[in-house]
């Protein structure tokens, strides 16, 4: 699957290489998100990051003929977005505070980290972004929580049946894959011996 | 997938994100799975990671920030405001760049072509007056001696012509008079005179060994014995020079109008008829200095002065041949157009 999103992005590269606007709007609605995420993570501020998000399209647009592939186009944009936000908060005391729960020991904020942030919540978001926020909700706590139906629905107080549709919805959207039984029981194993 | 020039970083953390993004779609395969694995358990901090990342809370809340993105309204901005709009540029338009290619190639032909048939002074250039003046020549003109004798040299005989102040002058050839320098002589204001008919030329060696060649209907007066910090000679009518070199002694030709041509050791011809609006001195060798009341020139080997109504305007003309061979033929077209 990341073959044939690999080979359609890389068709829009070509266009975007040659100028063509289809193309910028199309890598435009594709990344904008993700690098407007990826600079909130180090400027913590959601105008800034959209700012210099959409400033990084207008950059890579104008060296739109040296740009031809589909990794080279997002390596470039997220590159211009570090810069600009490191530029952005250098003048100020900011410091990237974590946002969520995390264990202070280890910190996982380095560039390699904040880049697979961005990059697995785009994957992810784009995937989800058809469903309606409670099929999506749905989604997350079944498949990362384990959590059964019957939990689910106690949980977000709704109808089992409710549950259950939202969550074919989301397995529609998801175009899941045949999961071995081995698989599951494998990532129940992970999860005890991680211990959560 | 194409090549590219980022660094690896990019490509690990691609690839990291899309098997994470797999594992919480529960859309990897068991080989990916194993990557995945791999990966998670390389290090504590990879494991932190996966774990920051597949907490259910954190994809929450990240969701829901990326949803607060207004993605399609930011574009539409963006283009409003003609932030896109760059020159775009077009690889694919070789035709008109062959087309501008050819062009300036046509053009650089054609300048060169131009350049190479014109004729950059013609014969025309060189000859320059009536032509009536230049009939065949003979070697006629009379010296006019500092006490006042006038010898026609045409009829003279060859040999020594005596002056009241002791010059030796001497009539070497038929054509040909030469003057010997004379620590003896010292009246200086004297003069003699040289002068040549229509029709004729002479040439005469002057006391410093300056050879001058007198064309037709032409003065030349000079002293027979030279200052010691110039030497001064006047000309009316056309003569060509080859002064000989004395950096000590400027030697000046003075014309008719008070045009002065002064000279270190050169070749050059003057034109100064009086009857002519135009006086014109050409030079073929060395440097000379033209200069009048209102203007000086300096003119280079291969240059000329025109001076016309007291202006001195300077202008190249084209040396056929190499000096020293191409003297007499200068002369040659000089005097016989």
């Amino acid at each position: 699957m990341q073959q044939e999103q690999n080979d359609n992005g890389n068709n829009y590269a070509l266009l975007f290489q040659e100028g063509n606007e289809k193309a910028l709007s199309f890598f435009y609605h594709e990344l904008y998100p993700a690098l407007a995420h990826y600079s909130y993570q180090l400027t913590l501020s959601r105008p800034e990051a959209e700012e210099i998000a959409s400033g990084a399209f207008v950059k890579a647009w104008r060296m739109h003929y040296k740009l031809n592939s589909y990794s080279g186009i997002k390596a470039y944009l997220y590159k211009i977005v570090h810069r600009d936000s490191i530029e952005a908060i250098l003048g100020e005391q900011r410091r990237a505070k974590s946002y969520r729960q995390l264990t202070p020991e280890i910190d996982t904020e380095t560039p390699f980290d904040n880049l697979v942030r961005s990059e697995v919540y785009r994957l992810i978001h784009a995937a989800l972004k058809d469903l309606p926020p409670a099929s999506r909700k749905v989604m997350i706590m079944h498949y990362l929580d384990g959590k059964t139906t019957g939990e689910i629905s106690r949980e977000l107080n709704l109808h089992p049946s409710t549950v259950k549709t939202q969550k074919k919805q989301g397995l529609n959207a998801l175009k899941k894959v045949f999961i071995k039984p081995m698989l599951w029981l494998f990532y129940i194993c992970v999860k005890i011996f991680l211990g959560f | 997938m194409k090549e590219t020039p980022y660094n690896g970083m990019d490509e690990s953390a691609y690839r990291v994100a899309y098997l994470i993004a797999g594992f919480i779609r529960r859309t990897l395969t068991e080989n990916e799975h194993d990557e995945l694995d791999n990966w998670v358990n390389a290090n504590d901090h990879n494991m932190q990671l996966f774990e920051d990342l597949t907490d259910e809370k954190n994809l929450v809340a990240n969701l829901e920030w990326m949803d607060k993105v207004q993605t399609e309204q930011s574009y539409q901005a963006m283009q409003e405001k003609g932030a896109f709009k760059v020159p775009l540029k077009k690889f694919y338009n070789k035709k008109i760049w062959l087309a501008a290619a050819s062009v300036i190639v046509l053009l650089g032909l054609f300048f060169v072509y131009k350049y190479t048939t014109s004729k950059p002074g013609s014969v025309e250039d060189i000859v320059t007056t009536d032509t009536s003046l230049f009939k065949p020549g003979g070697n006629r003109a009379t010296l006019t001696l500092a006490d006042g004798r006038v010898i026609d040299l045409t009829y003279a005989k060859t040999g020594v012509i005596e002056d009241a102040s002791g010059t030796h002058v001497n009539k070497t050839a038929d054509g040909e008079l030469v003057y010997v320098k004379d620590s003896r002589a010292t009246n200086t204001a004297a003069l003699h005179t040289l002068s040549t008919p229509v029709g004729g030329q002479y040439q005469v060696t002057l006391p410093d060994g300056t050879k001058v060649w007198l064309n037709a209907a032409s003065t030349l007066k000079f002293p027979p014995a030279f200052s010691d910090n110039e030497r001064k000679v006047m000309l009316t009518g056309e003569a060509y020079f080859e002064v000989a070199k004395n950096q000590a002694q400027p030697f000046k030709v003075s014309m008719a109008d008070s045009t002065d041509v002064v000279v270190t050791g050169t070749h050059f011809n003057i034109n100064a008829y009086q009857n002519e609006k135009e006086q014109q001195v050409t030079l073929l060798e060395g440097s000379v200095i033209v200069s009048n009341a209102t203007n000086v020139a300096k003119l280079e080997p291969g240059t000329k002065a025109l001076i016309k109504n007291k202006l001195i305007t300077k202008t190249k003309f084209w040396m056929q041949k190499k000096l020293q061979d191409g003297k007499m033929d200068y002369l040659f077209f000089m005097m016989h157009p």
